[in-house]
């Protein structure tokens, strides 16, 4: 079977990717150090530009060939006592504070949740998920209802840490769709690499529960921003800072 | 209201931007009346530091009122109308390395930790105005700014000091004092301190409030050397003497106790040396003009120790190692772990011990800030530290 994550990346699609938006943007640097009379300058930014272009076409080439589900683990270490993450994390109406893929997760009763994932234009996708196993204050696992269009499977475990008041948390995730499938939109909703995104989202929790909030710039007032600051805000905002539920809900008193 | 942006290299701008909003319970907003231009700034002028982009909002040395708080922040410990210095790292207090004091080295501050991850193996703390790779906070060349972890960070200071007495203590007078810290000393020690910029200035008298017996400074600009005779320090002109033989000369040829390299990344010299690393720099295959810190190894005496506050950003050519390893050198380095020293250096403002204003030799409208950047990187007029002042009207021509 084909791989149809490398199909569908390659499909054309109405939003620029990074790669687009860099060739552009490189190709009107370099004719601009041109007319400039920089033409080191000029054949540096091209360069670097197909360079970085390269980079990224070899990782993710690297990554669609992993065939399959879409599945990742992380550890953090963490400055708090097992109970208070473990409480935060057992109430998964909790977890689209630091998973931003999540716009929702609601609690229906004490094993199971419905989970709503968001991406752009306003898509969707909704699943109901059982905690399967739990330990108190050191593990919980929890898995999507069979017959789900979304099959998420996912741990989270809490380990005494090296030093005195300190915790090791360790999060597996494991998503995948019908037939394997890993398509353009599961990417635009969960992240293209899941090692990042996971480690991400174990790194937000771990802000969360150590100082009630999660870091964000999002909102904040900036200058004009041009095409090259477009260009860089985009660069660190795609994978990093939250925008959507998380902030606000994250607003609505202290933890 | 009114912001200073990074427009691209060398090309500062002061625009009209949205003022700043509560964005997580633990913020404050700081109506700000006095911000400065520092050192480090200069990198970012001379676009010599990765992931600015077009339209940030630089500036980390700001001071002034509280006007807004977020649900998390207790009134014992902040309210509106408190007048706060705020200190240009952002720490959460929580953190392992909060815990340990390690206040620049925040887990929880950076929301581009990743970034950070790939150049350099863990992130330090977020910065106000220092780029992406370090939080992409909007910084305090404004007249507003928005400040997390509003419980930590800014410390409350009294009526009966000035502006110009407190507002360094948001970054170069801890700078100098964590630096002159990290030397080490021991009572009667010699210390030499490259740079006779602000962070040097106030790194001389530490130096001397922490017991060292003799301190020689470093440059070339005269009304710097100057300043640091001011401050007791024996002065090297490096332009007119070879530095590396007068320290030697000087101290018996054992070589200085330890070496202090407050210059950073955009190092002054002449010869070989500042050729090849300029080079380099202007071709972007290297990062930093290492000339100072390649003196601070050769300088020191065996044994001694080597303090680094001075400000550096990537991989760097030619460092000699085989003095470094052979000698039993110990280095000490760090963006300033702000909150250990704001409380305590407070006090000796208060004491009367020493009145940091004495640096300033511009104080101007922040619609000047662009003009001021320039003069401050060229160090024309006789410029050592620039204050501006958010809400003056620009002068008159």
């Amino acid at each position: 079977m084909r791989n149809s994550r490398q199909q569908s990346d390659k499909a054309s699609s109405a939003v620029p990717n990074v790669e687009t938006s860099l060739a552009v943007a490189a190709g009107v640097l370099s004719a601009y150090q041109l007319v400039r009379k920089r033409p080191i300058f000029a054949a540096a930014t091209a360069l670097g530009a197909v360079g970085l272009v390269v980079m990224k076409q070899n990782a993710q080439n690297a990554n669609a060939q992993r065939r399959g589900p879409y599945e990742a683990s992380a550890s953090f270490s963490m400055r708090c006592p097992a109970e208070h993450a473990y409480g935060l994390w057992r109430d998964f109406e909790n977890l689209p504070r630091f998973m931003p893929h999540l716009k929702s997760v609601t609690v229906e009763d004490k094993i199971h949740s419905r989970w709503t994932a968001a991406g752009p234009f306003q898509s969707k996708a909704s699943w109901r998920a059982e905690i399967v196993d739990e330990v108190e204050n050191e593990m919980i696992a929890w898995r999507s209802l069979p017959g789900s269009l979304v099959t998420n499977r996912g741990s989270i475990e809490f380990r005494p840490g090296p030093r005195e008041g300190s915790i090791v948390a360790t999060l597996h995730v494991y998503y995948s769709l019908p037939g394997g499938a890993m398509g353009k939109g599961f990417a635009a909703m969960f992240g293209r690499h899941p090692e990042f995104t996971v480690r991400e989202d174990l790194r937000r929790f771990k802000a969360f529960a150590e100082t009630g909030e999660v870091p964000t710039t999002a909102g904040q007032p900036h200058g004009p921003r041009g095409m090259h600051g477009h260009l860089i805000h985009m660069l660190m905002r795609e994978t990093s800072n939250m925008t959507g539920p998380a902030t606000s809900e994250s607003l609505r008193g202290a933890a | 209201m009114k912001a200073v942006c990074w427009m691209g290299k060398e090309k500062m701008q002061v625009h009209d931007v949205p003022e700043p909003k509560i964005l997580n319970p633990r913020d404050a907003i700081v109506r700000i009346t006095t911000t400065c231009i520092c050192g480090s700034d200069l990198h970012l002028y001379d676009a010599l530091v990765p992931t600015l982009a077009q339209g940030d909002i630089l500036g980390h040395e700001f001071m002034g009122e509280v006007v807004e708080t977020g649900p998390g922040i207790p009134a014992e410990t902040l309210k509106p109308g408190d007048r706060v210095v705020v200190p240009f790292t952002i720490a959460c207090g929580n953190c392992g390395p909060c815990h340990e004091q390690l206040w620049s080295l925040c887990d929880n501050s950076n929301p581009n930790a990743w970034v950070a991850e790939k150049l350099m193996g863990y992130s330090p703390s977020g910065l106000f105005g220092y780029t992406h790779m370090l939080g992409g906070y909007a910084g305090g060349q404004a007249q507003f700014a928005r400040v997390p972890f509003a419980d930590v960070g800014p410390i409350k200071v009294p009526d009966s000091l000035k502006d110009d007495q407190v507002v360094f203590l948001s970054d170069i007078f801890p700078t100098g004092y964590m630096a002159a810290e990290n030397c080490n000393i021991q009572p009667g020690d010699t210390v030499a301190i490259w740079g006779c910029g602000p962070v040097g200035q106030f790194a001389i008298r530490s130096a001397f409030m922490l017991g060292a017996g003799r301190v020689i400074a470093i440059d070339d600009v005269p009304e710097r050397l100057q300043m640091a005779r001011d401050g007791g320090a024996e002065t090297l002109n490096f332009e007119e003497v070879d530095v590396l033989g007068a320290l030697r000369e000087m101290t018996g040829n054992r070589g200085p106790d330890s070496c202090l390299d407050a210059v950073g990344m955009e190092a002054w010299g002449h010869g070989v040396q500042f050729f090849y690393d300029r080079m380099k720099q202007k071709l972007h295959l290297e990062q930093d003009r290492v000339l100072v810190l390649r003196q601070c190894i050769q300088a020191c005496k065996k044994g001694g120790t080597v303090s680094v506050p001075g400000v550096y950003s990537g991989f760097d050519d030619k460092i000699p190692l085989g003095a470094l390893m052979n000698k039993s050198l110990t280095f000490k380095t760090g963006q300033t772990h702000m909150m250990r020293y704001m409380q305590p250096l407070l006090e000796r403002i208060e004491k009367g011990e020493i009145d940091p204003s004495f640096v300033i030799s511009h104080r101007l409208p922040l619609a000047e800030a662009p003009e001021a950047y320039r003069i401050f990187r060229d160090k024309q007029d006789h410029c050592t530290k620039v204050v501006l002042d958010p809400w003056a009207e620009r002068a008159a021509a």
